[in-house]
């Protein structure tokens, strides 16, 4: 059957907008730099499970620590490892003496293996967090560092950095009055709930998910589940 | 044990390409018309796809509460209630189950140390056994819990 002008249009106006999309979401998810990674180290170790310790702060915010500590989980569990409850690893760790994320990460890594069982421990640091607000416009910002060292051998299996930035007059189109509006709205929905949290899982998904730097997909991803096990 | 994590990702999997449906061959082959609005209704389809779908990318497991009720923990329950925490990821226990999807590492696990903070010991028991049983993983940090436990059915 031939196509009509019409058909052949309306095609090529679809795919155009699809191109759009697929253009946008490269923009949009591209914050880390797409340099192949050496995971030589990765693939000797082929580590399950990880114990994430919280994170040391290097911010102002006191509670920046918690917040990202219960944001990491399910972007590590996504990317296919068991992951400890870290509450219960926070817990365990206060009982024993251990009050801050400083004396933590200073444990030897073979007490925590013997303790935990882990094939593998994330090391973070919190290095920025939280929103400051202006007048017409508040803007959030979180980034961090993690290492995924051996629990064993002690070998540096991966790291990794991110920075993400997001303003409240991203979304402002509406002039003056719009964005005084918007800052307004931000403010009240703000003391509910702190859009750093939002913007750590965002960070989180990337910096671990990410194809070309990220995490290798771990024994209980999609990929690594053999058809019919 | 794989076999049963096997299945809940490809359960997962289902229920996400189902979400994403819509964009297979054959459906909207009419023409004229109903073509252009297939056009249309492909477009819309694909945006709430993209909001909706990459917006909760990479949750393979439902978790809840989970975030809040790590977060309550860490504050040492300043300012929350410790039963709510119980009650809302008793909740997300059940609906997992309800549906047939494996409860995500740690969640067994968090909900054993809410029970043994309330001195509910033998629900802590159950629950960090069976954190073990799903993820063999856990199995040191599990038993080390278990034996700060005492006693034992």
């Amino acid at each position: 059957m031939r196509a009509t002008k019409s058909q052949v249009s309306g095609t090529v106006f679809q795919r155009g907008v699809g191109l759009a999309f697929a253009l946008v979401l490269a923009g949009g998810c591209s914050s880390t730099p797409q340099v192949p990674y050496d995971y030589s180290a990765f693939l000797n170790a082929r580590p399950r499970s990880i114990l994430v310790l919280p994170p040391l702060d290097e911010t102002p915010e006191v509670e920046a620590s918690d917040h990202w500590l219960a944001s990491v989980s399910r972007s590590l569990v996504a990317r296919g490892y068991y992951v400890f409850p870290v509450a219960l690893v926070l817990g365990v760790l206060r009982e024993n003496g251990l009050p801050t994320p400083y004396e933590m990460h200073n444990v030897p890594l073979d007490k925590l293996s013997e303790v935990f069982g882990a094939d593998a421990v994330l090391y973070a640091t919190v290095k920025e967090w939280g929103t400051s607000y202006q007048v017409i416009n508040s803007v959030s910002t979180v980034a961090i560092e993690a290492r995924l060292i051996d629990a064993r051998s002690g070998t540096l299996l991966w790291s990794g950095a991110s920075r993400y930035q997001r303003s409240s007059s991203d979304s402002n189109q509406g002039g003056l009055i719009g964005m005084l509006v918007s800052a307004i709205t931000n403010q009240i929905v703000t003391t509910i709930s702190d859009p750093s949290d939002e913007l750590a899982r965002s960070l989180n998904w990337s910096l671990f998910g990410n194809e070309k730097r990220g995490l290798l997909p771990g024994p209980y991803h999609p990929s690594r589940l053999e058809p019919g096990s | 044990m794989n076999t049963r994590i096997g299945k809940s990702l490809e359960t997962n999997l289902q229920a996400a390409s189902l979400r994403a449906g819509g964009f297979g061959p054959g459906r909207y082959r009419v023409g004229g018309l109903h073509r252009a609005k297939a056009g249309v209704s492909r477009l819309c389809a694909l945006c709430l796809f993209l909001l909706f779908g990459l917006n909760s990318c990479g949750s393979v497991h439902p978790w809840g509460t989970y975030d809040e009720a790590v977060l309550h923990a860490c504050n040492n329950f300043a300012e929350t209630d410790l039963g709510q925490d119980l009650e809302e990821l008793g909740e997300a226990l059940v609906y997992l189950d309800d549906n047939d999807r494996l409860p995500p590492p740690g969640l067994h696990a968090h909900i054993g140390y809410l029970h043994s903070l309330t001195g509910d010991n033998d629900s802590a028991r159950v629950h960090f056994q069976a954190e073990m049983d799903l993820y063999p993983e856990a199995r040191v940090f599990m038993e080390l819990c278990l034996s700060k436990l005492g006693g034992g059915p």
